[in-house]
């Protein structure tokens, strides 16, 4: 599964770790889910997504492999 | 760092000490029991002694899982698999060698698990931090 988020961070100007402070977990577990070596919840997914404004599906994308 | 994480971290970090206290307590009491000469009660009641930072080791590691986030409890739950499987591999292997001869307390035996326990779940812990980038993503944090 890709994800967009770093793209996300960009347009908003945000470290991995104020979205981690946003969202209340560790710099490192936004850096895993980034970087696609770890799959959040779906708790953890919709935070972000409502950090960023947008639709779950829109910031995790499922691949062909998934 | 937010301030959940960073007492997540501390958290991990006491049960981290806790580990190593009760490890050192363990090797501590094996070598009065072995190599001195004690009263039967002296004897058991070290030996009860010895389980109390185990206990508190435990019942940190309980406390983490409950207070740090997803990422590292996945984390947490693969060190233990992997220090459970290997456990009970290395009691399987023992007690079918047991079969074959009586096992020395000097050379292998039951009570070498009880280290291999620490070290397996301090490998699983290596491994999955590894796997996750934890490790590798220390020096990024200046870059984000």
């Amino acid at each position: 599964m890709k994800n967009s988020i770093k793209v996300e961070r960009a347009k908003k100007d945000m470290t991995q770790g104020e979205l981690a402070e946003k969202i209340g977990v560790s710099r490192q577990t936004i850096n895993a889910i980034e970087t696609g070596k770890f799959v959040p919840s779906t708790v953890l997914a919709l935070k972000i997504a409502k950090v960023f404004g947008t639709k779950v599906e829109d910031i995790f994308i499922l691949e062909e492999e998934d | 760092m937010n301030k959940s994480a960073t007492k997540s971290k501390t958290r991990v970090n006491g049960t981290m000490l806790w580990s190593f206290v009760s490890l050192f307590t363990w090797v501590l009491s094996r070598v009065y029991l072995l190599e001195f000469e004690y009263a039967k009660t002296l004897g058991y009641a070290i030996a009860m002694i010895t389980l109390i930072p185990f206990a508190i080791f435990l019942t940190s590691i309980f406390k983490d899982v409950s207070s740090v986030d997803e990422l590292e409890r996945q984390i947490q739950l693969e060190a233990l698999a992997v220090a459970f499987s290997l456990t009970v591999l290395g009691l399987m292997a023992l007690s079918l060698f047991q079969m074959v001869e009586p096992l020395s307390a000097e050379n292998w035996s039951f009570r070498h698990l009880v280290p291999m326990i620490y070290i397996t779940y301090l490998l699983g812990l290596l491994k999955a931090r590894v796997r996750y980038g934890i490790s590798s993503s220390i020096n990024e944090d200046a870059q984000q």
